[in-house]
């Protein structure tokens, strides 16, 4: 005997065609994760120029629990009068009110504190915060610079990029010496790097040297384990100056046919902690049977969040055309 | 020498000459891992050479050896 479901929505008629806000609420926040709507637009950033006690927030679509908006042109927020003793961080969030039936831009003025932190986020039935920045606000401060504010935003929707986004790829016609990442959007969850190269060296398949934000100091702490043929090894550098996102192919007479294929996994990239990293890479010879796959494990000893990302090869050769790194982001 | 350089926020890409700090560097990874790559060479023949003592002092094949202790071939 068929039993209906509790609640069901929007049908023609019967009990499912009685959607009320909080019954579109309840299917539609399944529709698209809440977050920021990836369009092309300005992704509701927020920036200071120095104007005064203020901030401005760029264009932007959202989706919150099922409810979307869409900030046509930039809005300005005030930021609140200054402490006379200590600093403050300020949030500067999205809100869906349920109550009052609306979304706005606001600012959340945090406690002045010798050492702040941001208000936390209020998330219920009655409302639904997102959050877009942080604003430092200095003690005595009469005006917000461009270095006060910091990017917040956790995440976007996934939209009709799916769960992953391509945020950057090159696809080499020529060589070069290094390949290089930067104003990384701190707006997903992970990144993911996936490298298929070649490396002009004809001797040896070299490993695909990665440092995060400029970083070459011995932060760094590899462990790893491969396998070629029928042996396979493991090993450690620590301290070390690098990680390693996988491994380039051998040059092979001038033929791209034998590109690497390495991954590499950044957890938490925008996160204050410190990172642990993966990577697993697969190449050859230059021959037609693989040489050898490699599993490692880095961590970076930083607690910063990840905004560069540089790839060398270890013995200083370049990666030869036809080569192609591509950066994703996730979440 | 020089490097590609993907902006990942404005989608904009560039190639720029190694500055001289990238091409110091660059000099000095060649160096480490020239380092490291020998240091494993290294550490895999006395492995190697160890087998080797311990299955002709005790009259066998480094094959044997293995076979006996049940040592994976990397070992």
């Amino acid at each position: 005997m068929a039993t209906t479901l509790d609640v069901y929505a929007p049908f023609d008629s019967g009990p499912g065609a009685n959607v009320m806000e909080s019954t579109w609420r309840g299917f539609a926040k399944y529709m698209l994760e809440t977050g920021i709507i990836r369009n092309g637009d300005d992704h509701f950033r927020v920036y200071a120029d120095s104007t005064g006690m203020q901030v401005k927030v760029g264009t932007g679509h959202c989706w919150i629990q099922g409810h979307w908006g869409e900030n046509a042109a930039e809005k300005v927020l005030p930021i609140a009068a200054a402490d006379p003793t200590n600093p403050r961080d300020d949030l500067v969030v999205l809100r869906a009110d349920f109550v009052n039936n609306h979304i706005v831009l606001d600012t959340k003025p945090g406690t002045p504190a010798a050492s702040p932190t941001e208000p936390s986020l209020t998330q219920s039935s009655s409302m639904w915060e997102i959050r877009l920045a942080r604003v430092r606000v200095a003690t005595n401060a009469v005006t917000i610079a461009a270095g006060d504010v910091t990017d917040r935003r956790e995440r976007y929707t996934s939209n009709d990029y799916g769960p992953g986004a391509l945020i950057a790829e090159t696809r080499l016609t020529a060589s070069t010496t290094s390949i290089v990442f930067d104003q990384i959007p701190q707006t997903f969850r992970h990144l993911y790097i996936v490298a298929s190269v070649l490396s002009s060296n004809t001797t040896a398949n070299q490993p695909i040297y990665c440092r995060f934000n400029d970083i070459a100091t011995n932060s760094y702490d590899l462990q790893w384990m491969h396998s070629s043929g029928t042996t396979y090894a493991s090993g450690r550098v620590a301290p070390a100056s690098r990680v390693e996102i996988g491994h380039a192919s051998r040059n092979d007479n001038g033929e791209d046919t034998n590109l690497s294929s390495s991954e590499f996994l950044v957890a938490n990239y925008s996160k204050t902690q410190r990172h642990n990293t993966l990577a697993r890479s697969s190449f050859t010879n230059g021959g037609a049977s693989l040489t050898l796959w490699q599993s490692a494990g880095w961590l970076w000893g930083s607690s910063n969040p990840i905004t560069k990302i540089t790839l060398t090869l270890a013995d200083g050769s370049s990666f030869k055309a036809g080569s192609q790194v591509s950066l994703y982001g996730l979440g | 020498m020089d490097a590609v350089e993907l902006n990942c926020t404005t989608g904009e890409g560039c190639r720029q000459p190694l500055t001289d700090v990238e091409t110091a560097q660059r000099e000095t990874d060649i160096a480490t891992s020239a380092a490291e790559v020998q240091q494993r060479a290294a550490e895999t023949a006395a492995h190697q050479a160890t087998l080797s003592k311990v299955a002709a002092a005790s009259g066998v094949t480094v094959a044997q050896l293995r076979a006996a202790l049940g040592v994976p071939p990397h070992e």
